[in-house]
């Protein structure tokens, strides 16, 4: 290496440049997922006649794509240290407050854009409380999230509201091009993610902000502003998700999005982006999300009881937690 | 009719017994009952009275013996994980499997109505005949059986545009458990309460319509019992009602009537048990009965640990009910008419360990 | 060298006169000190002499109780770490500050990347990174795909240099920059000051080990008790003399 300083400038290196190299263990960290979802889609081809039709792969598709919405907005988030899980609240008021406004009578692009704002002030919200106040995302977005279901709750008075009209939402069940609607969504959401985190400055900012916030700081980046952005990116997304999630059902319930936490932040551990801020991508946590979607539509096909699903649910959980604590304690040698 | 489909969707626990009795209408309800005896190509009362066993099925459609090649169907379950929903699991597959067809089903997990269409999409590959699926919020599921050409047949609650129904009546089921309410109370109240003033108590959700029909028909039948209450109250057990509900609005009740005498009709078991437990709390066991709608596994193990407080459990059935979910499905996929029953079953101490002794 | 004395024409930086006190610790008393460009100084002293003062002052992190602080004559206000920074001072802090989970190029540009509208120049980025590791014959790091936090300290430590050089610092002070290296890296650690002093930079090095920075530095400076014990120049000097100043605050005792 002494050779290398004294080297004469503008020689190139003699050998390539020696780069650190990733070790294997590491590399099996890295490319397992991959491994899992193909292992999977392969053992359920051989199980299932039906697995592998075009009309059952869209449907996963389908299936997947609010989750997957809703994961890429975590992933951001998580990228710059923040766990944002208000997102299943933010479901259940945009999709309660479309349905009671236009119960009301209430123009529709207004019901839409009063959901849109409800949904973005959880994102103000959450950020005032972690940026603000001091308080750890993960706290931050609970209380704002379980106040939030609260709301929905009162506002549609505990119950499910239907759509008066399903019609005006029944985009969301369209398909164009053969390809239903809110995967094309989720693929111009996951596009858009990956181009914003690894071609844009604010992207190149987030992950700064998540590696090391101080440095950030330090160097001139608005840290707080970024905190902002990604978490109005988070609610923004799961707004969206929700409109979804209403078109898809035709009613709002305040339940909905409950039940998401588990899938939604078990693909994004499973992308294993840790929770530490600074990795990840959207793209390895659409792999994560596509384990899941295919794992739930693959054991239904096989008929599996579903208590084994949600053994098998929870044992992928465990093993992505499993994952990024090999990857913590390796990082910290 | 009033559409409601209300049902706060989060409580699992309280809609377990809940969600089978929506509203008491069905587009079938004047179809025959199939006879007793039988002609030879379709089954009789008495074969399936044979076939069910303890879990005791009134027929809602002769099924014919021989039915079409790979006639399939499908059940969205809205949580496996429920006991009352795993016994209709049971219920549905052991008719199935009596009948030779085949079902396909879903499980939505833990009440995730969210993604019942989703899990529709998943089962459609199968092709079945009719889907059913109990959901407050069924209209995407409409617009996209339609599309496929599947029957969806809603369970446990209406669907408005669905191509059926099947579920338990409220209002007979109600008023089934204030007779056997009055039937419990009416000696007391000659002898023991005589003194007392007696007050009905209904103990629903004032959110959901559905339970305060089936518990103000409790009224109705305690008083068509012979029993006149000197006054009825219904507490609200608010957003869900579970055990804690039951156990929060009963002793609320019992401190502010601490001198009289109470009769219940209890929207569940949950709540009723919840009822219970304040009841035993308060020392007030010589003042209060109670009876529950539901008869699932938490009411059923009350009768283990109380004093005679529970005097029965109308019996909603979740096996049967499952078993004539396929029968009311055969009967859509063939094009003919079914009856949906009234509840007529109650489980009391003497019969519970016969009519459940796996309990 | 006293106090009155009128700040050296050549001098990049000059600090006459600086007192800064922490409630009654007197932590720095009437220092006064320059600085040449291309020379490496180092700031010795026990624990609690005030390096670590003297160096917040030159940062910006704290304002002085008395003084004056002069960057090419011209006398500076430092209300904050940015104004240091805009003068020319930038600070190596032990942390390092460097994003471990991105590679060099982005630690490098990190909060002043080139851009074409809202897209990061990555291109340019690594081009430029390429060009000031060659600059500080740091050409064998990788300027992109490796994150810094798989590198050694020492060449973490080279990261954090080489951005003070992309920031266009003309003093880079380092503080304590080999107190978590071996010896061999901490000796690439000094070759890279010599880079710095060699492209022009003032360098002042803080440093508790006289060992390391003996062979490296020009100049010595020595602060005991807050005061500035004395000033030598390496080949004025000898270990003895400096290590009697540290501990003493006196030489020939
Ligand atoms: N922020 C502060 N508040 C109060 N006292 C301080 C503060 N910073 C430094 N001091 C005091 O000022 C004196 C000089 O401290 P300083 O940190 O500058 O010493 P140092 O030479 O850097 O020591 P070390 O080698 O241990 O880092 C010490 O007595 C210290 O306790
Ligand atoms: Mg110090």
């Amino acid at each position: 290496m002494t050779a290398t300083i004294v080297a004469q400038p503008g020689t190139p290196p003699a050998s390539p440049p020696p780069k650190p190299k990733a070790d294997p263990v590491d590399r099996i960290l890295d490319v397992g997922i991959y491994i899992a979802l193909a292992a999977l889609v392969l053992v359920f081809s051989v199980a299932s006649p039906y697995f592998l039709t075009v009309g059952n792969l869209l449907n996963i598709g389908q299936a997947v794509a609010q989750t997957g919405i809703l994961a890429a907005g975590v992933t951001i988030a998580l990228i710059a240290g923040q766990l944002d899980i208000s997102f299943g609240s933010v479901i259940a008021i945009t999709a309660v407050l479309i349905a009671v406004l236009t119960s009301a009578g209430v123009p529709v692009a207004v019901a839409v854009l009063a959901a849109v704002v409800a949904g973005l002030l959880v994102g103000v919200l959450n950020g005032v409380l972690i940026v603000h106040l001091n308080i750890s995302s993960i706290i931050s977005t609970l209380a704002v999230g379980t106040a939030v279901t609260g709301g929905a709750y009162l506002v549609a008075s505990g119950q499910v509201v239907p759509l008066p009209d399903p019609t005006v939402f029944s985009w969301v069940n369209a398909r164009i091009l053969g390809l239903p609607v809110p995967m094309l969504i989720a693929i111009a959401v996951y596009v858009a993610g990956w181009i914003l985190l690894s071609k844009t400055k604010l992207g190149a900012h987030i992950y700064a902000v998540g590696g090391n916030s101080s440095a950030a700081l330090r160097a001139g980046i608005p840290v707080k502003r970024i905190y902002f952005t990604v978490l109005l990116i988070s609610s923004g997304l799961a707004v969206l998700a929700g409109v979804i999630v209403l078109g898809r059902t035709g009613a709002g319930d305040p339940s909905y999005g409950a039940a998401d936490m588990f899938t939604v932040l078990g693909a994004v551990l499973l992308s294993g982006i840790g929770l530490g801020g600074g990795t990840g991508s959207v793209q390895r946590t659409l792999i994560g999300v596509l384990i899941i979607g295919v794992l739930a539509n693959g054991l239904v096909l096989l008929g599996v009881q579903s208590y084994y699903q949600q053994l098998l649910n929870g044992a992928v959980l465990v093993l992505a937690v499993v994952m990024e604590a090999i990857r913590r304690k390796r990082r910290s040698r | 009719m009033k559409h409601f489909s209300g049902l706060s969707s989060a409580l699992a626990v309280s809609a377990t017994v809940l969600l089978l009795a929506g509203c008491a209408t069905a587009a079938n309800s004047s179809a025959e009952p199939p006879a007793a005896g039988g002609s030879g190509d379709r089954y009789t009362q008495d074969d399936v009275t044979t076939a069910t066993g303890i879990h005791d099925v009134t027929s809602v459609f002769s099924v014919p013996k021989s039915l079409p090649e790979d006639l399939n169907l499908a059940y969205i379950n809205p949580s496996l994980g429920t006991p009352f929903f795993k016994s209709m699991s049971d219920g549905y597959k052991a008719a199935a499997e009596f009948y030779g067809v085949d079902i396909h089903e879903a499980d939505l997990g833990n009440f995730n109505f969210a993604d019942a269409v989703n899990k529709y999409d998943t089962i459609s590959v199968f092709q079945p005949e009719v889907v059913g699926i109990l959901t407050p919020s069924g209209a995407g599921l409409v617009d996209r059986t339609r599309a496929d050409g599947v029957k969806l047949l809603a369970s446990g609650i209406p669907i408005e545009g669905a191509d059926g129904f099947i579920g338990t009546p409220e209002r007979e089921t109600g008023m089934l458990a204030g007779s056997v309410l009055a039937e419990g109370v009416a000696p007391l109240v000659d002898d023991e309460w005589a003194d007392q003033e007696v007050v009905f108590v209904g103990l629903g959700q004032a959110a959901i319509p559905t339970t305060m029909e089936r518990v103000e028909s409790g009224l109705e039948g305690f008083e068509a019992g012979g029993v006149e209450p000197d006054s009825a109250e219904f507490p609200d057990l608010g957003k869900s009602a579970t055990v804690a509900d039951g156990v929060r609005v009963m002793a609320d009740f019992l401190t502010a009537h601490p001198e009289q005498a109470i009769a219940v009709v209890a929207m569940n078991d949950q709540a009723g048990v919840g009822a219970l437990q304040a009841v035993q709390a308060a020392g007030r066991q010589d003042d209060v009965r109670i009876v529950t709608i539901g008869a699932d596994e938490v009411g059923r193990a009350a009768f283990k640990s109380d004093d005679g407080i529970i005097l029965g459990e109308v019996d909603l059935n979740p096996w049967g009910a499952g078993w004539r979910w396929v029968e009311a499905a055969l009967a859509l996929a063939l094009d003919e008419e079914f009856v949906i029953p009234a509840p007529e079953r109650v489980i009391t101490r003497d019969n519970v360990d016969e009519l459940y002794p796996e309990d | 060298m006293t106090t009155d004395q009128a700040p050296a024409l050549e001098s990049l930086l000059s600090v006459r006169g600086i007192s800064k006190a922490f409630g009654h610790i007197q932590a720095l008393t009437d220092v006064s000190l320059d600085i040449a460009p291309g020379e490496v100084l180092a700031l010795l002293g026990d624990n609690g002499a005030g390096k670590s003062t003297l160096i917040k002052i030159l940062s910006g992190l704290y304002a002085t109780d008395s003084g004056e602080i002069r960057m090419r004559g011209v006398p500076q206000r430092f209300q904050s770490p940015a104004d240091a920074k805009a003068a020319g001072i930038a600070t190596v802090y032990q942390d390092l500050a460097l994003v471990d989970t991105r590679d060099v190029a982005a630690n490098l540009f990190l909060g002043r990347e080139y851009t074409r509208g809202p897209f990061i120049d990555v291109k340019r980025n690594v081009a430029e990174s390429r060009r000031v590791l060659e600059q500080l014959k740091l050409g064998h790091l990788p300027a992109s795909g490796v994150p810094v936090g798989v590198m050694s300290g020492g060449q973490r430590q080279a990261v954090a240099v080489a951005r003070t050089v992309v920031s266009g610092a003309e003093l880079i002070i380092m503080d304590e920059p080999t107190a978590a290296l071996g010896v061999s890296e901490s000796a690439k650690v000094m070759a890279l000051a010599h880079e710095l002093r060699d492209s022009g930079c003032a360098v002042i090095i803080i440093s508790h080990n006289l060992q390391q920075v003996w062979d490296f530095a020009d100049r010595f400076a020595v602060l005991h008790l807050g005061r500035l014990a004395g000033v030598r120049r390496r080949s004025e000097s000898t270990v003895e003399e400096i290590v009697q100043l540290i501990v003493y605050g006196a030489a020939g005792a």
